[in-house]
């Protein structure tokens, strides 16, 4: 299939926030309970449309654990956007975003729209961070911000697509390097295909 | 062994088999070698590998591992490298003494044993460094594609029609400054007009070009230009496998395997260390990881299951060659101890069951259903085993929701029976009732079921009704305190008015008070206790239940014992008895004189030997004493005494004695009373454990019984053995049992003396995984069954030949019946119900 844009994304946080979760929910619509942990880096792709032009989304969701660092930190280079997940329901995960975001902005291009996400929204009773407390954060570093359900698929498709559309207002400003982060489909045969559907 | 390796999940889905027929070079004497990227199941001879010795010559393995050997045409030096394209062309690369290389196109589809393969197209080049890699393939049988990978980064390249000598048409370009070590094409035939892709590896950086005609390379993207690592070895994973769309690059670098597409990069596979070597079988994913640390020359060999994301094998080879992936299985080349050969295994799947079962007991339950489901099993009984399995771990864990599920799944293949048993509490009626209008769906229920579907729905109706006072939406004690009068009010009400009821209505309301009952009275009692009373409770039924939460209040519970009692002279004799023991609770706690129970005991005429038993339980001698004293002139009771009492007691009455199907509750009642109260503990515990180690022991005879029966199996079993290897058969056949020609092709000898030619058999089209059995044999076997009970050694199979010898008497029967026609040709199915 054609598409204008190929935007690449990365999933961080810390294990068990539900990475793969939101991954699984945003490209094949469903939920699975019980998720085997990541290992190494797991791969989702799904188009969109913005602004009447079809992008690519193609993301990768990284493993949390600490002893994945490095495999997943050469992954950022390439990124347009960042998802960084922590967990409502875990203090914890909250706590180490500083980390991740500092991670992040050091192996990262510096345009990366990262979007910061407080996940498990469905389990409120067990809430230990409150949705004030994110919002701060993400005010604080310049992040966008979102409490998303992956089980209930609550602000999922609005999280991705809101970056999405981040990226896409940065393209149009020129601040994004077209050939590398996002990548303008070259191949001569798609070209092919957009020009045609153009002219009708 | 590496973290990385330790954080999968392992189960040993796979081993490995000696393949000790082929005979194949020692690696000191092998120069290069290659074989096809991918396996094209349409083509008759298939070549599996190809092997380039120091010689000159040139070692080609058929799917069979049949060889022919021919010898490289010109006194060059020995090849170095090889490449098979998808029609069978070789390309190789032979260094000269002058820096040049010959590249020369060998067409193995015209190698005959007699006859070597020709040369088809050859090039002669200087290029700027040594030659490391070389991939060819062609399109379409026009256009070829080789390219070269040079030590310096460069890339000798020829894209374009194939020529008898194409030296002209190579073009040298630069990749990077670093080694090539992999190239590899990934050519689409639709469109025609498409630009193909080619992907090549450095030692550093991952790369992907276009290739247009005329061996030009335009546009470069680059894939990954990691310094930090080293890409070892890279394989290509093409389109259609498994439900691939596009084919991937794999690159196996020291900290992981990365998979990189035309767009970037695609997921990766944390395994540490150096790559030796990679292959995919469908969704596995092969890797040799060189043990750095050892000396010896070890690889650890991994498989891993990309899609279920668990370790299915690894092991340890010494001296691990290479691996050949075919469609369904690899064989795993290493170098042998004997220094003229190498040994040649068949890394494999175990059985589907086999599998199932090590997944299962490893609670791998979603893979096993994954694993079930590739395989084509998606609605058989096997199934339906794991999924109910699965629904009792999850049941288990309190996942209620997705064990009904999993339970809805095996409808049509479990008995509803196994399912309903599980979810009869009041607190699973919702699931229970989801089962069961599922169930409803796909058959036709019966009086019972739907009488059960009718329980549930009251059951729920009363749920419904409740919902308004829902405990888990209070959460102040003065709240439940209300939930509950209400319930009590709702109990009450409906147990006295309405004698039509459904029962299950009244019991739900019972166990929702039993069940809220304790929270309540720690919190707040008198509530509890006024609608606990016995102008609401009015009648004795029942009334029982609630002593048992009001334990700590006998008082209070005496009291409106006495008043029940009062009120209803005939009420049953628990009752009393229920009385008696609360006064001797009471009794102990000196709240009510020992005279008040002697004259309660009296006045009600209470059976005697169960007075006995329940005062020696709360130590009340001075009624025992009383009654002794009037049978026997003794001042004090032995336990011995009344003991036997005790068990003459159980053996007269069977209503007190007991029995297997004692129900759990009234077992931990019991095992309560026996452990505040050491002489009765004995007595009463002695028969359960006694029939417990009863059971056992005849459980162990059976056992023994078997034990014995497979000693006896493994002896014949081992005779038989020892009669194999020790009387060598000879086989004396010259003649095709089937088409009595001489037997000079290849053939198959089976142990009954029986040979064929392997073209008669058909063999090619039996399965591999197939037992292959002797065609004589089989139909003597169908048409006399004595033969075959030979063969018949358990019960299960003897059903199975009289079944044959049946189905075999009604078709002669039909035959006859029909009229005398002649036998088509001798040979009976073998299938018997045909």
């Amino acid at each position: 299939m054609s598409y204008a844009y190929l935007f690449k994304y990365i999933i961080i946080g810390d294990t068990g926030v539900g990475k793969s979760c939101l991954l699984l929910q945003f490209t094949d619509k469903r939920f699975q309970p019980v998720h085997d942990l990541t290992i190494g880096v797991e791969f989702g792709a799904r188009m969109i449309t913005i602004d009447g032009k079809q992008i690519k989304l193609q993301i990768w969701d990284t493993a949390g654990q600490e002893a994945f660092r490095s495999i997943t930190r050469s992954y950022y280079r390439g990124a347009a956007g960042a998802l960084l997940v922590y967990d409502i329901t875990r203090r914890e995960t909250f706590n180490h975003l500083t980390t991740w975001l500092e991670d992040a902005r050091q192996h990262s291009n510096s345009n990366m729209v990262i979007m910061l996400i407080g996940n498990k929204s469905d389990l409120d009773s067990r809430r230990e961070v409150k949705k004030e407390e994110g919002e701060a954060f993400a005010r604080e570093h310049g992040l966008v911000f979102m409490e998303t359900s992956a089980r209930t698929a609550a602000n999922v498709e609005e999280a991705f697509i809101n970056t999405a559309k981040e990226i896409y207002e940065k393209i149009q400003e020129g601040v994004f390097d077209i050939n590398n982060e996002v990548r303008k489909k070259h191949f001569p045969w798609e070209l092919l295909a957009i020009t045609l559907l153009s002219r009708y | 062994m590496d973290i990385s390796v330790l954080e999968w999940k392992k189960v040993d889905l796979f081993n490995v088999i000696a393949v000790p027929f082929v005979k194949i070079p020692n690696t000191a004497e092998i120069s290069c070698y290659c074989f096809p990227e991918s396996k094209s199941s349409t083509e008759e001879r298939n070549i599996k590998l190809v092997i380039c010795d120091k010689n000159g010559n040139i070692l080609t393995y058929f799917s069979n591992w049949d060889c022919i050997t021919f010898k490289s045409p010109s006194n060059r030096k020995a090849i170095v490298l090889c490449s098979l394209t998808s029609n069978n062309c070789l390309a190789t690369v032979t260094p000269d003494t002058n820096n040049g290389i010959h590249i020369d196109v060998f067409d193995l589809n015209r190698l005959t044993k007699k006859q070597a393969a020709p040369i088809i197209a050859s090039a002669y080049t200087q290029p700027s460094s040594t030659p490391l890699c070389l991939n060819a393939d062609v399109i379409d049988d026009k256009l070829l594609a080789l390219a070269i990978g040079l030590g310096n980064g460069d890339i000798l390249l020829h894209y374009g029609k194939i020529t008898k000598n194409f030296s002209a048409n190579i073009r040298q370009h630069t990749v990077s400054g670093n080694a090539v070590n992999g190239i590899h094409f990934d050519f689409k035939t639709q469109p025609l007009d498409t630009t193909q892709i080619m992907f090549v590896t450095c030692v550093q950086g991952v790369y992907c070009f276009m290739l247009k005609e005329k061996s030009i390379m335009d546009t470069k993207f680059v894939l990954d230009n990691d310094k930090g690592n080293l890409n070892y070895r890279s394989v290509m994973r093409k389109a259609g496998d498994c439900e691939l769309n596009d084919s991937m690059l794999v690159v196996g670098r020291a900290d992981a395997v990365y998979c990189y597409t035309p767009e970037g990069r695609g997921p990766c596979f944390a395994i540490e260390g150096a790559k030796e070597c990679l292959a995919w079988v469908g969704h596995y994913l092969i890797v040799g990881v060189k043990n750095s640390n050892l000396k010896q020359n070890v690889t650890t060999l991994i498989v891993l299951d990309t899609e279920n994301k668990i370790i299915v094998f690894q092991k340890q080879f010494q001296e691990l060659f290479y691996v050949i992936s075919e469609t369904n299985f690899c064989y795993v080349v290493t170098n042998s101890r004997d220094a003229n050969a190498c040994d040649i295994l068949m890394l494999e799947q175990n059985s589907i069951d086999v599998n199932i079962r090590l997944l299962v007991e490893k609670n791998m339950y979603n893979i096993a259903l994954r694993l079930l489901h590739r395989e084509g099993y998606n609605s058989t009984p096997e199934t339906a085993l794991v999924r109910f399995q699965y629904g009792n771990h999850l049941l288990q864990k309190g996942d209620i929701s997705r064990a009904t599920q999993e339970f809805i799944k095996t409808i049509g293949f479990i008995k509803p029976y196994a399912v309903i048993s599980k979810l009869l509490y009041s607190r699973y009626n919702t699931f229970l009732l989801n089962y069961l209008s599922e169930w409803k769906k796909k058959n036709e229920p019966s009086s019972c079921h739907t009488r059960l579907i009718e329980c549930c729905s009251k059951r729920e109706q009363i749920k419904h009704e409740m919902q308004q006072d829902d405990s888990k939406h209070y959460k102040s004690p003065a709240e439940i305190n209300h939930h509950l009068s209400t319930i009590s009010k709702m109990y009450f009400a409906c147990s006295l008015s309405d004698q039509l009821t459904v029962p299950v209505e009244e019991e739900h309301l019972l166990h929702q008070l039993l069940e809220y009952g304790p929270a309540s009275l720690a919190v707040d009692l008198t509530t509890y206790l006024n609608n606990i009373t016995f102008e609401n409770a009015k009648e004795s039924k029942n009334i029982l239940s609630f002593c048992s939460i009001l334990a700590d209040h006998n008082d209070y519970c005496a009291k409106m014992l006495a008043k029940i009692i009062e009120a209803f002279p005939v009420c049953d004799e628990k009752l009393l008895f229920y009385l008696l023991v609360f006064y001797f609770k009471l009794w102990q706690v000196d709240k009510v004189s020992s005279s008040f129970v002697s004259d309660f005991i009296k006045t009600h005429c209470l059976r005697l030997d169960k007075t006995i038993i329940v005062s020696r339980l709360y130590t009340f001698f001075n009624v025992t004493q009383r009654i002794h004293r009037h049978q026997i002139n003794t001042r004090t009771l032995h336990n011995e005494t009344i003991g036997k009492c005790g068990e003459n007691l159980m053996k007269n009455n069977s209503n007190v004695a007991l029995n297997g199907n004692l129900s759990k509750r009234s077992f931990l009642m019991m095992l309560k009373s026996s452990c505040s109260n050491e002489e009765i503990k004995a007595i009463k515990i002695k028969p359960i454990f006694t029939d417990g180690l009863m059971r056992s022991v005849v459980d162990s005879v059976n056992e023994l019984k078997l034990v014995e029966n497979f000693n006896e199996k493994i002896k014949t079993s081992r005779s038989m053995l020892s009669l194999y290897t020790n009387n060598p058969i000879e086989f004396r056949n010259d003649k095709c049992d089937i088409c009595h020609e001489m037997l000079s092709t290849q053939s198959i000898y089976f142990l009954c003396q029986h040979s064929f030619h392997r073209e008669c058999l058909n063999y090619k089209s039996t399965k591999r995984k197939e037992k292959l059995l002797c065609i004589i044999c089989k139909t003597r076997n169908l048409i006399s069954p004595k033969h075959s009970s030979n063969f018949c050694c358990d019960s299960s199979d003897t059903i199975a030949a009289l079944a044959k010898i049946v189905s075999i008497g009604n078709k002669l029967e039909t035959k006859l019946m029909i009229g005398g026609r002649p036998k088509s040709d001798g040979v009976t199915s073998s299938n018997p119900f045909d």
